[in-house]
């Protein structure tokens, strides 16, 4: 059986939005993983919990955005012997860790902000309509995005297994993160030039040399 | 005073273990704050200094990482409203830096007690349980809210009293803004550093 059905899907989805909150300093996401592989075996008709926790609660790392990705291939080796599933789990805390990291915490997450602060700026810290709707237009596209992602990963990881991990060295993603990279710097560029400006035109640095200046 | 510390514990909840979808930062709780009739500029003004301060910032692994979501609003909630002097923007910023790096060493003993105590906290029926692990993450998010927003309140209310000295006249704005724009000077810096690397 190479696909999961999307009822299996959407619950393993839901369940890795709560992968992180299990991480400890034992085993970090090993309990967080048995949690949200659960429902698999469910469907399998193997509601065994001390197996499940048996196989896989060992020391396991991943990167909460793409743990997707981690559990739909981990779920296609599942049926592999002990020694082959503990390498797949070596490969993929390394890999989606460092992935993750780069793509949402050093480029996703500082766009996001930065656009966000530029608004600020550019609306003299007062939010207007627009500072609203931007705001809510970026946190749904998110998290849109961390949905899919997730779904994505646990559907495509459970089909290819470790193949799955070939999409982040295709052009597109390639392209995807010149963009993000881009878009950053832009932006950070952006809003110095707009902090400035906002100090210029305020008037504090004068009105606080006054000040000074009186005393 | 139980309303903000309910909605810290909620922000520290989501920001670090469960949804992480960006929906507490410091942008978007300080929206939360102006709906509640905070002055929006100041409050805006910290939230950009704050969400730059830590835009290098990234959690991996068990390393600490300030939780500065959570630092953010509660200091900010516990300020109150109104038009800030220099003193209280240089207060404002230090405590929410002091208390996200203080909460990211109470998440880790929080962590650890939780492992130890797994079984009642974490689990049901020795498997993991999601119910039992939020709620009692929550419940001591909260208590732990509780006894910060006292404290900053009382650093607060005895700050007021000093307000009327010179530094307390001065416009703070100027603060937060300069720090803006040697945080994005330094990230800019950063980015095309590490790119030639």
């Amino acid at each position: 059986m190479n696909k999961l059905s999307r009822r299996t899907i959407l619950s393993l989805t839901l369940r890795t939005y709560f992968i992180r909150i299990f991480y400890n300093y034992n085993n970090l996401f090993g309990e967080g993983l048995c949690y949200c592989v659960f429902p698999f075996f469910k469907s399998c008709g193997v509601p065994k919990r001390d197996d499940i926790l048996a196989k896989h609660l060992v020391t396991f790392n991943t990167n909460e955005y793409l743990s997707g990705f981690a559990v739909g291939i981990i779920l296609k080796n599942s049926e592999s012997n002990d020694a082959d599933l503990e390498k797949t789990k070596n490969i993929l805390s390394s890999v989606l860790g460092s992935i993750g990291d780069r793509l949402i915490y050093r480029l996703i997450f500082p766009v996001l902000t930065l656009t966000t602060v530029n608004k600020f700026v550019i609306s003299g810290f007062k939010p207007d309509l627009c500072t609203w709707i931007i705001i809510i237009i970026l946190m749904i596209l998110f998290n849109l995005f961390n949905f899919y992602i997730r779904y994505a990963g646990i559907s495509k990881g459970y089909e290819k297994g470790l193949d799955a991990l070939k999409f982040f060295r295709s052009s597109g993603y390639k392209r995807t993160v010149f963009l993000l990279t881009a878009a950053r710097n832009i932006l950070t560029v952006i809003l110095l030039v707009e902090l400035i400006i906002y100090l210029k035109a305020s008037n504090i640095l004068l009105f606080f040399f006054d000040r000074g200046l009186k005393l | 005073m139980f309303a903000f510390t309910a909605i810290s514990a909620f922000i520290l909840l989501e920001s670090r273990d469960v949804v992480n979808g960006f929906l507490t930062q410091p942008y978007a709780t300080a929206l939360l704050l102006v709906l509640w009739g905070y002055d929006p500029v100041p409050v805006l003004l910290i939230a950009s200094a704050t969400q730059l301060i830590y835009l290098n910032r990234q959690p991996s692994g068990a390393s600490l990482f300030p939780e500065y979501p959570f630092g953010f609003f509660i200091v900010t909630s516990a300020a109150g409203s109104g038009q800030y002097s220099l003193l209280s923007y240089s207060v404002i910023l230090i405590l929410i830096m002091t208390v996200s790096s203080l909460t990211s060493h109470y998440l880790k003993i929080k962590r650890s007690f939780f492992e130890k105590h797994r079984e009642r906290l974490k689990f049901y029926k020795r498997f993991p349980n999601i119910i039992s692990a939020v709620s009692f993450s929550y419940l001591s998010y909260f208590l732990f809210s509780l006894a910060i927003w006292a404290v900053i309140y009382t650093i607060f209310k005895s700050l007021n009293t000093l307000n009327i000295s010179y530094l307390g006249s001065l416009d703070g704005r100027v603060l937060p803004v300069i720090l803006c724009i040697l945080l994005s000077s330094r990230y800019i810096y950063f980015n095309l550093s590490r790119r030639n690397e």
